[in-house]
This record gives C-alpha cells, sequence and structure tokens, in this order.
C-alpha cells in the first residue's frame, strides 16, 4: 500500500487559555509500531481523545489510508468507520463472561433474535487463531493471564478488520499489567504489527518504547517535538526530548546529618500490592515528597502508611513504637491523616452540610452527654475563616462547593485532629490556583507546628517547590532520594521517567 | 435544630420553602378537602382519634425502617419481626404467666437478635440488605405461621396494654403519645448524638466514611439493630391497637404505607435526607387520605394502588432532589 496509514495535519485544540495541542503533524507508516510520547500536560491524551471523538479539535486533518475527515467532524462512530480502534488501559473486558460472550457483546450477536452459539463459537475460535491466543471460546475471560486478557480486547476491536486498513491506537496498555505480562503483551503486539497491523502506541515507559516501536513522535507543550525512526535511538535523548533539555545527572543526595530531625514515620523494607521493599523516614516539621508515575505504587505506599492498604512484609514504626495499622481507624488513633486522590469518591461526603463535613472524622469531641452544636458551629466557622474556605455559610451542602473549597474543608478536617503524620495524595487535583497556595500556605503552618507530610504529586512544579526531600518510586521500588533544592520539575520527570538511568 | 439554624431557614427562597413544607401544607388541603366533603364522618374527633390510633404502629414501623435507610440499606423484614415480636410478647404473658414488662423485654430481645442477624448478614457478609432482609422476613414469616398456626393469641395479655388501644390522655390516643415518645427518642439519636452523624456519613458516602476511621461496619449493625428494637415496640403497640397478636400481620404488605412514608418523608423537611418529622408528616399525609378516600366511598383497591403510587412517586421524588443538590441519582441501594 502505497502512503501512511494514519496521517494527521495540522492538529489544535484549545481548552480556555491553554493550547492543549498547537499544529501538530505527523504520519504512520501502515503495519508499523508508531509510539506517541510525552509528559504530563504534553497533550498526548488529549491527541487520543481527538482521534476517538469524546473532544472536538478546533482545527486540523485527520485522514486514514488516504480517506481525509476534518479533525472537528471526528465522531466516535465515524472514528470507527474510518478505521481507527482503540483499546485502552482500561480494557473493558467482562470478567465474569466467556471469550466469546466478551467478543460478541460488543462486535455483535450475529443477525437473528436467537443467539447463533455455534457460530459464534466458530467466529471466536478463528479469531483467537488470528492473533494466536491460546484459549477456548467458551472459557470465563478471568481464567486469561492479564497479557492475554489485553490481547482479546485487541482481537475484539479488530475482528471486523479483515484486510489490516484500520489503525489501532493502544493506550497505555501496560500501565496496569505485571511486570512479567508486558513482555507478553508487547511481543504479541510486535507479531501483529509483523502481521501488517498498524499500531499507534501510547506509553510513558520509555524502555517499552525502545523495545517495540519502529518510529517515535514525541509531544511537549502541545508541540511536535520530536519525530524519527526508533532505531539509534536511547533511552537518554528520549528522556531529554519528553523534559525539554539535555538530560543532566541528577545524584541522589541525603539531608545532611545536622538537619536531620528523630523520624515520625520510619518503614523498613515495606512490601504490599505493586510496593516492593520500600525503606525511607518522613521527620517532625518536614514534607516529603514520593513522585511517581501512575501504577508505580506511590498511592498504594500512602495507603500501607493509613492502614487500607495490606502490608505483606516489613514494618514501620511511628515516633519510634512498632507501627502495623489495620483499619483507617486505627491509624488516625496513632495520629495518622490521609487526604486521598479521589476527593469525591473518598473524602467528601456531598449530601452534608459544610459544618457535618469539617466535623465527620472527630463528632466525640462534642459529645458530652449532649451534643454541642455551639461549639460545632464555632469550630465550623473557625476553620471557614482560617482556612479562608468560601462558602455561603456552614450550613450550606457540600457539593454546592468548589473543588478547591472542598479540597481545604476536608484538610481542615483533618488538621483539626492535630496529626503527627498527614498523607497527602495529590491535594491539588482538580483545585484553583488560588486555592492551591492556600492549601499549601496550611500546609507550611501545620508544618512549622511539627506536622510531618508525605505527599504525592503529578505536578512535579509543586513538587519541587513545597517538599523538602523527594523520594523517587518506579514499579513500586524506591530507586533514589533528593534534596529539593536539587531539583525541579523537569529533574523530577527525568527521574520518574530514567529511575536509575540518571542517578 | 439549633435556634440559628431555624432562622436561617425563613429567610430562605419559597421553592426552598415550598420543599420543606410542602408536604405539610398537603395534608392540611387532604384535611380540609375531605372535612368540607364529609362533615359529618371525617371531621369529627372520633374519627380523628381513629386515624391517629390506626397510624402508630405504621409510625413506629417507619422510623424502623428509616434507620438502617440513612446507612444506605434497606431492612424489608420489619414487618416480619413486627409480627415475631407481637407473637412473642403475646406468648410470654399468655403462655409462660409473665407479667406486662417483662413480656415487653422478651419482644425488645427478640427484635435486638434479629436485627443483630440481619446486620451482621448485611455489613460483615457483603449480602445485599434488601435480599439479605428478604430471606429473614420469609424465615421469621414461616415460623409464625409455625408457632402460631395461624390462630391470633388473645387470652392471657395484660389488660393494660389491651386496652391502650382506647386509652386517652387529655383526648389525646395513648398510643399516639408512645409513638411521639418514641419518634422524639428517634429523633434525638438520628441527630443529636455523633452515631446518628456516622450513620448519616456512611449512608452518604461508604468510602470515605471507611477512609474518614469510621467504624462503617459496627455502625450498619447498630442501624439494624435499632430498626429490630423499634420494630419491637411496634410489634407490642399493635397488641394494644388490635387487642390481639394476629399472626397475619407481618410481612411486607404491612408496612408498604411505611415504606412510602420513609422516602416521602425524605423530599420533605430536610429535603434529601431520612427525617423523623418528615417521614411522620408522611405517613399521617398518605393514612388521612387513604382513611378519607374510604369515607367518600372509595372501593378498597384504592388503597393499595395509592400506597403503591405514593413509594414510587415518593422515590422518584427524591432522587430528583438529590439529584438537582449533588448533581447524581442514586439515592440509598
Amino acid at each position: 500500500m502505497a502512503g501512511p496509514a494514519l496521517q494527521i495535519t495540522g492538529l489544535a485544540k484549545e481548552f480556555a487559555e491553554t493550547r492543549a495541542l498547537d499544529d501538530v503533524s505527523f504520519e504512520v507508516a501502515p503495519g508499523s509500531v508508531h509510539a506517541l510520547l510525552g509528559g504530563n500536560g504534553s497533550g498526548k491524551s488529549t491527541l487520543i481523545k481527538i482521534l476517538a471523538g469524546v473532544y472536538e479539535a478546533d482545527a486540523g486533518v485527520v485522514s486514514l489510508a488516504g480517506r481525509p475527515i476534518e479533525a472537528a467532524k471526528i465522531t466516535p462512530s465515524t472514528a470507527r468507520e474510518l478505521g481507527l480502534r482503540f483499546v485502552h488501559q482500561d480494557t473493558g473486558v467482562f470478567n465474569e463472561l466467556t471469550i466469546a460472550e466478551n467478543i460478541a457483546l460488543i462486535n455483535g450477536f450475529g443477525a437473528g433474535a436467537r443467539v447463533p452459539w455455534s457460530q459464534l463459537r466458530r467466529r471466536t475460535v478463528e479469531l483467537l487463531e488470528r492473533f494466536q491466543i491460546e484459549a477456548r471460546p467458551e472459557q470465563p475471560i478471568s481464567d486469561l493471564r492479564p497479557a492475554d486478557q489485553t490481547m482479546v480486547a485487541i482481537a475484539r476491536a479488530l475482528e471486523d478488520d479483515g484486510e489490516g486498513l484500520s489503525t489501532l491506537v493502544l493506550d497505555e496498555p501496560t500501565a496496569s499489567l505485571p511486570r512479567a505480562e508486558v513482555e507478553l503483551l508487547l511481543k504479541a503486539v510486535r507479531q501483529c504489527a509483523a502481521a501488517g497491523q498498524t499500531i499507534l502506541f501510547v506509553s510513558h515507559r520509555i524502555d517499552e518504547v525502545l523495545m517495540i516501536a519502529d518510529a517515535v513522535t514525541v509531544l511537549r507543550d502541545g508541540r511536535k517535538v520530536f519525530a524519527g525512526e526508533a532505531e539509534g535511538l536511547t533511552e537518554e535523548k528520549l528522556i531529554g526530548e519528553i523534559v525539554g533539555r539535555p538530560l543532566q545527572a541528577v545524584f541522589p543526595r541525603p539531608p545532611a546529618a545536622a538537619e536531620t530531625r528523630p523520624p515520625v514515620l520510619e518503614a523498613k523494607g515495606l512490601c504490599g500490592g505493586p510496593v516492593r521493599d520500600a525503606s525511607f523516614t518522613v521527620a517532625a516539621g518536614e514534607v516529603v515528597g514520593l513522585a511517581g508515575l501512575l501504577g508505580s505504587g506511590r498511592t498504594e505506599l500512602l495507603q500501607m502508611a493509613f492502614g487500607s492498604e495490606r502490608v505483606e512484609r516489613g514494618g514501620m514504626t511511628l515516633r519510634g513504637k512498632p507501627y502495623s495499622p489495620r483499619s483507617s481507624g486505627e491509624a488516625m488513633r496513632h495520629g495518622v491523616a490521609y487526604v486521598p486522590e479521589h476527593r469525591g469518591t473518598e473524602a467528601a461526603f456531598l449530601d452534608l452540610t459544610l459544618r457535618e463535613n469539617l466535623s465527620v472524622a472527630d463528632l466525640g469531641r462534642y459529645w458530652h452527654g449532649t451534643f454541642s452544636h455551639r461549639s460545632e458551629k464555632a469550630d465550623a466557622g473557625r476553620d471557614i475563616e482560617r482556612f479562608a474556605i468560601r462558602a455561603p455559610g456552614d450550613q450550606a451542602t457540600f457539593a454546592s462547593l468548589s473543588g478547591g473549597n472542598q479540597q481545604k474543608a476536608i484538610l481542615a478536617r483533618w488538621l483539626r485532629l492535630e496529626p503527627a503524620l498527614l498523607l497527602l495524595d495529590e491535594p491539588t487535583h482538580g483545585v484553583d490556583v488560588g486555592a492551591r497556595a492556600d492549601v499549601f500556605a496550611l500546609i507550611d503552618e501545620a508544618v512549622e507546628r511539627g506536622l510531618a507530610v508525605l505527599l504525592v504529586s503529578s505536578d512535579f512544579e509543586e513538587l519541587a517547590r513545597v517538599t523538602d526531600r523527594v523520594l523517587i518510586i518506579r514499579d513500586g521500588c524506591l530507586v533514589s532520594e533528593h534534596r529539593a533544592d536539587d531539583l525541579d520539575a523537569q529533574a523530577i520527570t527525568e527521574l520518574v521517567y530514567a529511575g536509575a538511568v540518571a542517578a | 435544630m439549633s435556634a440559628e439554624a431555624g432562622a436561617r431557614r425563613f429567610k430562605a427562597d419559597p421553592l426552598d420553602l415550598l420543599e420543606r413544607f410542602g408536604l405539610l401544607i398537603l395534608l392540611g388541603i387532604v384535611i380540609v378537602v375531605f372535612s368540607l366533603l364529609r362533615p359529618d364522618t371525617f371531621a369529627t374527633a372520633a374519627n380523628f382519634r381513629s386515624i391517629v390510633t390506626t397510624l402508630s404502629v405504621g409510625a413506629v414501623a417507619s422510623l424502623a425502617l428509616m434507620m438502617p435507610l440513612i446507612a444506605g440499606r434497606f431492612d424489608v423484614s420489619v414487618g416480619a419481626t413486627l409480627g415475631v415480636c407481637a407473637i412473642a410478647a403475646a406468648a410470654a404473658m399468655s403462655k409462660s404467666g409473665l407479667p406486662l414488662v417483662p413480656a415487653i423485654l422478651v419482644a425488645l430481645i427478640f427484635g435486638a437478635v434479629i436485627g443483630l442477624f440481619n446486620g451482621v448478614i448485611v455489613a460483615y457478609l457483603g449480602v445485599s440488605s434488601i435480599i439479605g432482609t428478604l430471606g429473614t422476613s420469609t424465615v421469621l414469616v414461616g415460623l409464625i405461621s409455625a408457632y402460631s398456626k395461624g390462630t391470633p393469641i388473645s387470652e392471657g395479655l395484660s389488660r393494660t396494654l389491651t386496652d391502650i388501644g382506647i386509652e386517652t390522655v387529655a383526648g389525646i390516643p395513648a398510643l399516639f403519645i408512645i409513638t411521639l415518645l418514641v419518634a422524639a427518642v428517634v429523633w434525638y439519636v438520628a441527630t443529636q448524638t455523633p452515631y446518628g452523624r456516622r450513620l448519616e456519613a456512611v449512608g452518604v458516602n461508604m468510602r470515605a466514611a471507611k477512609l474518614t476511621g469510621l467504624p462503617t461496619r459496627p455502625i450498619v449493625v447498630l442501624s439494624f439493630v435499632a430498626a429490630g428494637l423499634l420494630a419491637a415496640v411496634a410489634g407490642v403497640m399493635q397488641i394494644g391497637a388490635q387487642g390481639a397478636a394476629d399472626p397475619q400481620v407481618a410481612g411486607i404488605t404491612f408496612i408498604l404505607p411505611a415504606i412510602a412514608a420513609v422516602f416521602l418523608g425524605a423530599t420533605t423537611w430536610k429535603p434529601g435526607r431520612f427525617n423523623v418529622p418528615g417521614t411522620l408528616i408522611a405517613l399521617f399525609f398518605v393514612g388521612t387520605t387513604v382513611s378519607g378516600l374510604a369515607l367518600v366511598g372509595a372501593a378498597p383497591w384504592v388503597t393499595d394502588v395509592f400506597n403503591g403510587s405514593a413509594i414510587i412517586v415518593a422515590i422518584a421524588l427524591s432522587a430528583q432532589f438529590r439529584r438537582r443538590r449533588t448533581g447524581e441519582l442514586e439515592i440509598g441501594s
């Protein structure tokens, strides 16, 4: 076939004031694996969402196998007609159903009112053979190993594409796979390409990209900054393109002896979930950052310290005493507080009032045989003022507050308990700039009084600015530790991508 | 409710006021309309006493339903528990010759044990509350008919209890006074204690409650125990209202008006939340309407249709109110 399988020309998209995509053009050769790389905010996911018809582009043309369409006109169904197929990180398979059912649910059971089971079986066997998946149609999909489950999702997406004219978009397919499965999946994807399938491979794992891709496009700040053959590329070169400057080694530097204070939390050889052998300390009056990619184990590490994720091996001490909380309640009684990543589902009580949200973690303090509404109200008023929470009053429904104000209230809820250790998971996610400053001012105030903070944030600029030390977590391992003075956002990006390479 | 909050309420906009007091106004309208239609039969002190007495048992049953519902759990077995406790108290008096107070204690123990069982299967075994308590309910109805062979227990009951259905204090039926006392206790527990507030937090966001360190499982179990205890109180009151423990009074149809009341109650007074005053207003709205319809000569099937529709309208309305406030549709689970 002549010409590119997928050609993107002049793609642009603006959100409010930010240019998410600025005149991006590249092409993908038929039968090749083309990797799309970029850090947080590079525009990579905006591009995928435009292709999928989720976002409407401002300008640009997308052409598939020589058939052009204005990017603004792509809808999920035109994307499919044109031959774009998507498999996302969440593959959308139904664990309880069989392979055949998983395929038929999306691609149709066949004509007629009755399900033609024998025909469906044959169809599935053929498909499994075509993609070299060793499984039987009637097996529940949960029987398969994770890499094969993803392959079934890929096979499902490509079932109606006999001539291989389509382009398969794999969006972070390995992010939630265990390490051992990744290689299997990459091998299978490579085989697909060898059979003539065009693949656009989106990933933040550079080693994978170098293993699998024929060509690479790198986006940064919405612009294409690199495009070329994968052959001859090095990990350093690609990280340099993602970050936007040549790689500079940032050497791990533990805090100077004079700076060390007695640790509040000390973890030794902590294992559990994806986390492997994590040892670290957080001292009183110190903010320690935890930087890692999605799926690196950063959230699980916080949850282990809060008793909501099981510790398989290793141990912790809190203020010098052995600490192994079995529940959040127990962690709280030891003076540990946790602001989770997903505010709406894990921290906010949207139906309750602001006042009730502020005091929900410590209602006992108002109970002396009768409930003291007066002191609850007084405390609410004080916190609303101190934390600059903007609300019509303390009886306002929590859902009516903005994200930033909700987050301030949740922080206030925890700081009331005067914890010794505060665990923060993406505390400024969905929080406006003004409220962000407030949030950190309040944290600083508490830190000055001796609070220890462990902070996870994927806003690396923020991480470099507000922390004293930063721990880098990669694939569940703490790979290095740095003084925040040595770091900026780009350096942290380098470190989370490259881990040991940069060090 | 503090004085400040009370003052705030009257500053609210008219739509808010309508939402809060709409049902109370509707109850007033229903009373006025039926009084005009049937001045000789409906608008009499005797009729009001009869309505109030009849609804008393249902009112306590609806409060029993309300407790687990605040935590987002549905106790379908309240009707059956009520039946079991009534039979247990009656049997304790009639067969074992126990005086009234120990007999009431027997009923309360039965209620608490059934509630504990429900709570444990829901909170610790992860059974869906509707399915789990439907199972309990079916078992209990079976046990009642095995024990009673379908015959009511009316002999050897405490006279104090069997007369209470016709007793009045200053013209107010005694059963209604008991209902108000029980309602006051439930209101106090649900809104004036840390437990009630935690219960509500669990119902609003279970995961957040867990991550805020609340002991979510014991909280849920306790709400079922409270439901069992309240069902026991309703069961004893039922003996008083009927003068006998009737094994037919068990199961789900008996508590249909109570279900309607709890959900309808959540659309009024404190819209979007299950609350005691709203529940009582709703129950009396439904009960008065049904009684009025009967007096104007509506056929008996009208009651069922009205009760059923009230439940559907109530649940739909409360879901809409919730969506308006929080952008989410689901209420309870």
